[in-house]
This record gives structure tokens, C-alpha cells and sequence, in this order.
């Protein structure tokens, strides 16, 4: 028996294209980023060593490189210390009878693979092979060579989406060393962030600390350091403040998600 | 058309886009090969097959560059069914129309992208200068070279001058 071929014109072949287009445009971006991870986790191997080549083709690491890497995870990791040390000064002068409990005391770091990355634009994120099976929620820490570079803003269960602190879309709660000023940081794309309407300008190199936040951070972090202070447009009397990430986050290979109390 | 073929080369472009691109991008100018894979078969596929390539090559686009899916699929989809036909009335098969048709391809199909991310308000990837000249400009000068390995693995013959019938 012949078979009967169906055929289907054109027009009615783009216009169900393009419905399927649509629908894929306002289905809920959770069902969308199944289909990021789901690529993600396939093809992690080919896209793990893309980008590994891109990485080695695009800036060949010396020697006084990597020791400038260690140098900054160093200076990262001196700085959190001495900020911690201050901040238990603080709580011990005010509460001399109390236990205090150390700061990361009951943090996991769990260390991740960094599968794809995309620094274009405002729009900065890394997908990574590690998900809710692995213990990570949305809005844990995560870190790279000592430093917070972002927040874990989506997860599946063996991928997780970070975004960085220089996306145009992240805003995070940060101190400036030395002062008591609480700003909020927002990202500004291109490895920078900005906080915005300073009244007073501040020393360029200065180091920025997240903010703690319960359940997430018990201890400040250092997030990055003033690069740049410049008038704002509109209101001369105010500066904005320009941040650089306190590492380089395109060089990474591999990061750390931070997640408290583990066991609770 | 070999879909099996299709499907391999996609695939491998979608990878190459995702990971390896960074490795020639120009001062933090990169190609969307994609965009070259979607002009390519809008050239040298029937229009039947052209469509069909142009949305799939659009979801891929969405998968390995997007943060939502939708605003490739409809913008290659379109502006590649668009190329595929003016292709049926001017032959493009001199490399200078190919270079114009890809950065004419990419600037449309950019600002359909721009346009439709801004309605999802999803952050975009690029600026609008990259997306909307950068990359197809970029594209645009290495877009017929790699027609050539993509003619080997598809079987097709760069030189045949003929519109395409429909």
C-alpha cells in the first residue's frame, strides 16, 4: 500500500514556526531555563573544554600571572580575616560576657566546575555543574579565589546559574573598609559594578565587603575595590563610585557556592 | 537535504558558539556563527528546507546565547524565510552580496532580538552596537569562508549559479 505523504505549504509551515516562536516567548522563565541547563549538562564536556582553549587562546597565562592570581586570593583572604578580626573587636567590646561564635564557623564550601560563562554586555552570568542535589538554593554566596563574585540566582538539579555582581541586574548590600557606610551595589556590566550617590568621595583601592546576611552570610566578604569615583550627572555634590571585582572572574576555572549551616 | 548532516554541523556550531568564540573575538567583538549557518542555508537550501533550518538554527541561537527562548527563533526565523525568498528572485552567490546579506540578515534579525528581549525584560546578552553592527559586520567578513566547510559537509556546490526554484 502506498503511502500517503503529507504535505504541509509553506506558509502554514512558517506560521506554526512562528507560533511556537510566541509560545516559547511568554512561557515562564522557569520552564525556559530548563532548557539552558539541560544544554549545559549535556554538553558540559565539549563546552568545559571550549572554553578552556578560548581562555588559553585569548590570554596565555605566564608565570608572574598565576603568581599575581595566588597574590590576589592571598590579599583576598588577608583582607576578610582582618575584617573579621575588626568586626569581633567590635561585638567584644560590646558584649565581653557573651560566646561569640566564628565567623564561617558552620559554613560548606562546595567547589564547582564552571561550565559556560558570559561576560557580554550588562548581561554576566556563569552556568556551573553543581545544582540542588548538591545542597545549593537560590541566593547562596558564591566565590572565587576568596572573594564573593556572585549569587546563585536560578537551580536545577545538577546545574545552577550564577549572577555575577557585575550584571546589570544584581544588586547587593555592601561596606566600604573602614567607614560604617551601608550602600547598595548594583552591577554595571562590563567586570564592573557601581555604588551610587556617595556624599563623600572615597580613596581609590579602598576595599568593598559584602554585607552579612543570616542564613547565607554570617561574616562580611570582600567583594571588590574602589576603581573609580566620578560626579554624578545630575547631582554634583554626589559621587558614584566605581568597583572592580577583587578577583578576575573571566580567568576562573572553578568556584566555590558557600552554604550555612549545612546540617540544619 | 541530509538532516543527519544538519543536525551534526548545528550542533558543532552551537558548541563552537557557546564556548570557543572568545577565542577569536576582536576587541570584545565576537561572530555569531550561527548567524552565518542560518544565511548559508537560506542561500543554498530549498525554501521549504530554508524556513525549517532558519527556526531551528533560531532555537539553538536562544539555547547557547539567550537567557530566554523565543527572539532567536523568531527573528532568524523571519529574516531567514525573508532571505530565502529574496533569494529566489537575486541569486546571492557573488561574496559580496553573501557579506551583505549577512550583516543585513544579522542587523534585522538583532534588532527583532533586541526588541523582543526588551519585552520579556530579560537582561541582553550584548550592547545595541554590538548586536546591531559589531557582530554582523564581523560575521559579515568571515561569513564566506566558512561557507566553504559547510558546503564540503553538506554536499553543495558553492559555484552552482542558479536562483532556487521553488
Amino acid at each position: 500500500m502506498a503511502r500517503k505523504q503529507f504535505k504541509v505549504s509553506r506558509q502554514m509551515l512558517f506560521t506554526w514556526f512562528m507560533l511556537t516562536g510566541f509560545i516559547f516567548l511568554i512561557s515562564p522563565q522557569s520552564l525556559i531555563s530548563q532548557f539552558h541547563f539541560a544544554f549545559a549538562r549535556i554538553f558540559s564536556w565539549p563546552l568545559g573544554v571550549g572554553r578552556s582553549i578560548s581562555l588559553s587562546a585569548q590570554m596565555p597565562q605566564s608565570h608572574a600571572e598565576q603568581f599575581k592570581q595566588a597574590e590576589a586570593r592571598y590579599q583576598n583572604h588577608i583582607a576578610n580575616l582582618e575584617f573579621e578580626l575588626q568586626e569581633v573587636q567590635q561585638k567584644l567590646e560590646k558584649l565581653t560576657q557573651m560566646r561569640q561564635r566564628r565567623p564561617l564557623e558552620g559554613a560548606k564550601l562546595i567547589l564547582s566546575d564552571i561550565i559556560m560563562s558570559n561576560f557580554d554586555g550588562t548581561h554576566n552570568e556563569l552556568i556551573i555543574n553543581r545544582g540542588f542535589d548538591d545542597g545549593l538554593a537560590v541566593g547562596q554566596f558564591v566565590l572565587g579565589n576568596n572573594s564573593v563574585i556572585g549569587i546563585v540566582s536560578e537551580v536545577s538539579s545538577r546545574t545552577a546559574r550564577v549572577k555575577l555582581i557585575t550584571d546589570g541586574t544584581s544588586n547587593m548590600v555592601v561596606k566600604v573598609e573602614g567607614q560604617k557606610l551601608v550602600r547598595l551595589m548594583q552591577g554595571v556590566g562590563n567586570n564592573r559594578a557601581k555604588i551610587g550617590l556617595v556624599k563623600a568621595k572615597i580613596n581609590l583601592g579602598s576595599k568593598i565587603f559584602t554585607e552579612k546576611k543570616p542564613g547565607y552570610l554570617d561574616s562580611p566578604m570582600i567583594i571588590g575595590s574602589v576603581t573609580g569615583c566620578l560626579k554624578d550627572d545630575d547631582n554634583p555634590l554626589l559621587w558614584n563610585i566605581m568597583v572592580s571585582p577583587a578577583c578576575e572572574i573571566e580567568r576562573l576555572t572553578d568556584v566555590a557556592i558557600m552554604i550555612m549551616n549545612p546540617n540544619d | 537535504m541530509n538532516w543527519s548532516r544538519f543536525s551534526v554541523a548545528l550542533i558543532i556550531v552551537t558548541l563552537l558558539q557557546a564556548s570557543f568564540v572568545d577565542a577569536i573575538s576582536i576587541a570584545g567583538i565576537k561572530p555569531n556563527l550561527l548567524l552565518v549557518v542560518l544565511v548559508f542555508f537560506a542561500i543554498y537550501a530549498n525554501p521549504t528546507e530554508a524556513i525549517i533550518t532558519s527556526f531551528i538554527i533560531g532555537f539553538a541561537a536562544d539555547v547557547a546565547l539567550g537567557t530566554t527562548i523565543g527572539p532567536h527563533i523568531i527573528g532568524f526565523g523571519l529574516f531567514g524565510t525573508l532571505l530565502s525568498n529574496l533569494n529566489r528572485v537575486i541569486a546571492i552567490r557573488q561574496v559580496q552580496y553573501q557579506c551583505l546579506a549577512i550583516f543585513a540578515t544579522g542587523f534585522f534579525s538583532g534588532l527583532a532580538v533586541w526588541l523582543l528581549t526588551a519585552i520579556r525584560r530579560q537582561p541582553l546578552g550584548h550592547n545595541v552596537t554590538a548586536i546591531l553592527l559589531q557582530m554582523p559586520l564581523y560575521s559579515s567578513l568571515v561569513g564566506p569562508i566558512l561557507f566553504i566547510p559547510y558546503a564540503w559537509w553538506m554536499n553543495v556546490n558553492l559555484h552552482r549559479f542558479s536562483r532556487q526554484q521553488s
